[in-house]
């Protein structure tokens, strides 16, 4: 059975929400890491664009655009080679050095290009731009790597939008810089310049620490083995894919555009003010846009915001071919790539264990990236030999847009699936079957019942288990044969005893239609006692009908005793267990969810008011706990209530939002993030974040609007006015 | 008997396992989801066995290291699990066994899976170290060193008593659910006020454990053989109910006693239901096993 939808408003992006995600978010801890990766990066992609401008400079001047294809199936190439050298060597925890000596060689290596390149031959060119491509790709791969072994999920949502435009401010200042020194200087110089700025970036890639997360100790396993057992892998390849092949195209068709309207020796100016103007509306989306539209619209379906633009363009193209619509695609392609895609792509690898990104990331990179450059341009020459005009690749362009939105369709499901399978690892699942006894296990525990000095019992149940000797008296057997001599009101009144509970519950169990009946009438009535009452719901969940789970939801909403109304509900839990099948109302436990958060909201904003207004109170200490354990149960209850409504997809997320490793709350947060629909969503994503009371409530403050704020108000007021308020 | 491969088969790891007494109550589930987290390596005896930060090392049974009781002490056999139970995570310490056999390394993720996730379990952890303490109990200065460290300032106790001083009085009695404030009101309003003369018995051995008693004022001497006088802040019989069995000591009222008395039935409700009072329980429990431990080696 799929999962039951909580029926949503419309979804809409609110101005709290912009508020909560503001663009610098970097808390204690946080700081040197974030430092060092934007000023490498800032220096590294300013490097970057002074060598990218050189390059088509270079290119365009001395060859045909129509020459570009086989650059890309050269860089391939190279990139193949490369990335499988590069996986077979195993990553030590090194930090940013081994970032730090790629950087190193690339600036020896463009140095040396310079000098041959005042030449007028032909090859140069083409050393030139597959060498661009390499560097980048290696550079940023080992970069990103890095940062995904350093910081969690949650983390790299808040702070990859702050790097990414380190990035994008280094490519448009490098740009612009190119632009200038093109107006002056042959691309051979642009080269040594290039050079010299990556030696900085080199020396600063030194700072970068090595990641957090501990090294397997099983030995890495080959990208081969990661891409066949891990689906999502499988889907990640393909997205690089069908980008790669898509953005090919696309750039292959602005610059034969470019290489035909601008003269060659204006070329260098030209890319250096566009590549500068692009990343400039880069950086800007990067600052204001990237993280809202990855909290907004979650980290699966920003991926889906560049090809619907393309797919957009595309159609508009072949309606009114106007070569303008070209141009701004590539723009938009050079807007988006470098920050809501790529955000999004870094985000996607987060779920997958360090040792497999780590084996994955050099060839998705060598067979999604470069491969598919090397399948588009395999396809661009077949285009040129068929004489084929722009139309046919503007036509293939949306025609791979479609394919990569398609293939987007069934990542949440991969992506979330790795992060439930890090929250299941971290729990105890009593559900799981014992496996079967080995011969040698059998041996050992016979051998074990011979020693005196061994424990038995252990040994005794696990062969009793395994059928090997007669088995233990079962308790629950006999506590039901026992209870079937006990007469019904006796079997009700035993459940307010531990010792005789399950006793009578096992009674109950044996007596059927009846029974049910009678733990009906105990719920509803208010002659029975509280005592019992409390556990009539868990007794009730032992007969899992539709009549018993509506009767549970409506006592819900009614039942005055906090205890009885969560047993309630973890009967309901249990109730929908035990009977996948049973439709429990979404739209009143959707009612209930939000009015419960909303009282947790209520909770800690109170808490937060009555802390600052009575600090140094002791009595207003012991309420301050109160406030936080109402909390508390009250987010315990919200997940309970959506565990009814997406059954088996929120199975040990609390735990893990609970837990003391980062790593499981940002799994438990990635699956909430996917899973659970808005403006739900972004509330209790707030509620679980790592920062401290006072943010939280003050921004959680806005989302009840003026009843909650008003409440604070008054609590605060009346704290004040106290004779124990500070 | 090991397999094919010389490994350890599965039946020995639990059999490991569950030889800590610590461990020993566990339910077959819990012990062979455990089982499936455990290195385990056959040792030499007196050859110091590698830490492992992460893992809780394990040793070989012991059969000369035992308590009165017959069982061998869960800090003698893997004293990384007691700290670290008790909230300390110390991974350096030498570890040498006494003897040649097996011994296991176990991923402290897993045992935190378990306990974390299934309060069946934490219960079973809880309940044995409570038995080890309980067992421990017996030898007289013990008794006398854990009531003191077992004893709170409550401050000033009123004459008379309302909900909100009960609260008050257990949330300094019981550190280990301070902030829990709903569950010590729950407890607060299941209490009773119990004031006894001198010479009453709250309990005897033989009578049922369904109680614990926070002294409020006055005294009470508990007696195995010798005898431990616990004063106002003690709380007292908690070991004997945690493990459910019948009481083993005497505990007689001295002067005139005024003492809350805390039914086990909720004291258990409130454990089932919290599973943070629960961690807080097990880690305030065996830190009294370890202060049990270093007497004993004392």
């Amino acid at each position: 059975m799929g999962p039951k939808r909580v029926p949503t408003s419309t979804r809409r992006c609110p101005a709290w929400l912009q508020r909560r995600h503001r663009f610098v978010d970097v808390r204690p801890g946080e700081r040197h890491d974030v430092i060092s990766a934007v000023a490498t990066l800032f220096v590294f992609m300013c490097a970057h664009g002074v060598l990218e401008t050189a390059r088509d400079a270079l290119f365009l001047a001395r060859l045909p655009a129509e020459r570009l294809p086989w650059v890309y199936v050269a860089m391939a190439g190279a990139g193949t080679v490369l990335a499988w050298l590069s996986a077979r060597r195993r990553a030590p925890r090194a930090g940013g050095r081994r970032l730090s000596t790629i950087l190193g060689v690339s600036a020896v290596v463009t140095a040396s290009l310079a000098l041959p390149a005042a030449e007028t031959g032909t090859l140069l060119p083409y050393v030139v731009y597959v060498w661009t491509g390499l560097v980048a790709t290696f550079g940023t791969v080992e970069l990103w790597q890095l940062l995904g072994d350093r910081f969690t999920a949650d983390q790299a949502k808040r702070l990859y939008g702050l790097i990414g435009a380190g990035a994008i401010a280094g490519v448009v200042v490098g740009s612009a810089f190119a632009a200038v020194l093109s107006e002056r200087y042959p691309p051979g110089a642009l080269l040594l310049v290039a050079a010299a700025v990556s030696v900085v970036a080199a020396l600063l890639a030194r700072r970068l620490a090595p990641g957090a997360e501990p090294e397997a100790v099983r030995p890495r396993p080959s990208a081969m083995r990661v891409l066949r057992t891990e689906p999502h892998a499988r889907k990640v390849l393909y997205l690089v894919l069908l980008a790669s092949l898509t953005l090919t195209v696309a750039n292959f068709l602005f610059k034969s555009y470019v290489a035909g309207a601008v003269a060659p020796a204006r070329l260098g100016v030209f890319f250096g003010w566009f590549y500068a103007l692009v990343n400039a509306a880069s950086l800007i989306v990067q600052i204001a846009f990237t993280a809202v539209v990855m909290r907004w619209l979650g980290t699966v379906r920003s991926l889906a915001v560049l090809p619907s633009v393309l797919v957009a363009g595309g159609t508009i193209f072949l309606g009114t071919p106007v070569v303008s619509v070209l141009v701004a695609m590539k723009a938009f392609d050079g807007v988006a790539r470098h920050s809501i895609l790529k955000t999004a792509m870094e985000l996607l690898f987060l779920p997958l264990p360090r040792d497999a990104r780590h084996a994955l990331k050099a060839v998705l990179e060598a067979l999604g990236q470069r491969g598919g450059q090397a399948i588009a341009s395999a396809g661009i020459l077949l285009a040129s030999w068929m004489q084929a005009g722009p139309r046919v690749l503007v036509m293939a362009v949306i025609a791979l847009s479609v394919l990569w939105l398609l293939a987007l369709v069934d990542v949440p499901r991969h992506y979330v699936a790795l992060f439930r399978r890090r929250l299941r690892a971290a729990a105890f699942d009593r559900t799981k079957p014992l496996p079967e006894l080995e011969r040698e296990d059998v041996e050992a525990l016979i051998e074990s019942l011979a020693q005196p000095d061994r424990p038995s019992g252990v040994a005794t149940a696990l062969l009793a288990q395994a059928g090997w000797v007669a088995r233990l008296p079962d308790k629950e057997q006999e506590a039901a044969r026992g209870a079937a001599r006990t007469k019904m009101p006796t079997l009700l009144a035993m459940l307010e005893r531990r010792g005789s509970r399950e006793e009578a519950r096992a009674g109950l169990r044996d007596r059927g239609a009846a029974a049910e009946a009678a733990l009906r009438h105990a719920l509803v009535s208010p002659n029975t006692p509280l005592a019992l009452r409390r556990h009539v719901p868990r007794t009730l969940a032992t007969f899992p009908s539709a009549e018993s789970a509506a009767l549970l939801l409506e006592r819900l909403g009614r039942e005055p005793d906090g205890v009885t109304r969560f047993k309630i509900l973890a009967a309901l839990v249990a109730l929908s267990v035990a009977r996948p099948d049973l439709e429990i109302d979404p739209p009143t436990i959707a009612t209930l969810a939000t009015s419960t958060l909303r009282r947790a909201t209520e909770l800690l904003v109170e808490r937060v008011a009555l802390r600052s207004s009575a600090a140094g109170c002791a009595t207003c200490s012991v309420l301050v706990d109160l406030l936080r354990q109402k909390e508390e149960h009250a987010l315990g209850r919200v997940f309970m209530l959506l565990t009814l409504v997406h059954p088996g997809e929120l199975d040990w997320i609390y735990e893990g939002s609970r837990s003391a490793d980062p790593r499981l709350r940002a799994a438990s947060h990635a699956v909430i993030a996917e899973v659970v629909e808005p403006p739900l969503r972004e509330e209790l994503l707030l509620l679980l974040d790592d920062v401290d009371d006072e943010e939280k409530a003050s921004l959680l403050a806005g989302v009840g609007g003026a009843p909650i704020a008003t409440r604070c108000l008054r609590a605060s007021r009346r704290i004040a006015a106290s004779p124990c308020g500070s | 008997m090991r397999s094919a491969d010389g490994r350890a088969s599965r039946a020995e790891r639990i059999l490991a396992i569950a030889a800590v007494p610590a461990l020993a109550t566990l339910d077959l589930k819990a012990l062979t989801a455990l089982s499936e987290r455990v290195e385990a390596s056959q040792v030499a005896a007196r050859v110091p066995l590698t830490a492992r930060p992460g893992r809780i090392r394990i040793l070989p049974v012991d059969p000369t290291v035992v308590r009165p009781g017959g069982a061998a002490t869960s800090s003698a056999l893997a004293p990384e699990l007691v700290a670290w139970l008790a909230g300390e995570e110390t991974w350096s310490r030498e570890l040498v066994p006494a003897r040649a056999g097996l011994a296991l390394a176990l991923e402290v993720d897993a045992l935190h899976a378990v306990l974390q996730t299934d309060s069946a379990a934490s219960l079973a952890v809880v309940r044995a170290l409570a038995l080890e303490i309980a067992v421990a109990l017996r030898e007289p200065r013990v008794a006398a060193e854990l009531v003191a460290a077992m004893t709170y300032d409550l401050g000033v106790v009123p004459a008379r008593l309302e909900l909100a001083d009960r609260l008050l009085l257990l949330r300094a009695a019981l550190p280990f659910a301070r902030r829990h404030v709903a569950s010590l009101f729950q407890l607060a309003r299941h209490s009773t006020e119990l004031h006894a003369d001198h010479g009453y018995d709250l309990w005897r051995p033989g009578d049922p454990s369904d109680s614990a008693f926070l002294v409020l004022r006055g005294q009470v001497a508990t007696t195995h053989g010798e005898e431990a006088v616990a004063g106002a802040g003690c709380l007292l019989g908690i070991f004997d109910a945690l493990i459910d069995q019948p009481r083993s000591s005497r505990a007689s009222v001295r002067g005139s006693l005024v003492a809350l008395t805390l039914p086990m039935e909720c004291m258990l409700d409130i454990l089932e239901d919290e599973p943070q009072v629960m961690a807080g329980l097990r880690a305030a429990v065996a830190r009294a096993l370890l202060l049990v431990d270093h007497l004993d080696a004392r």
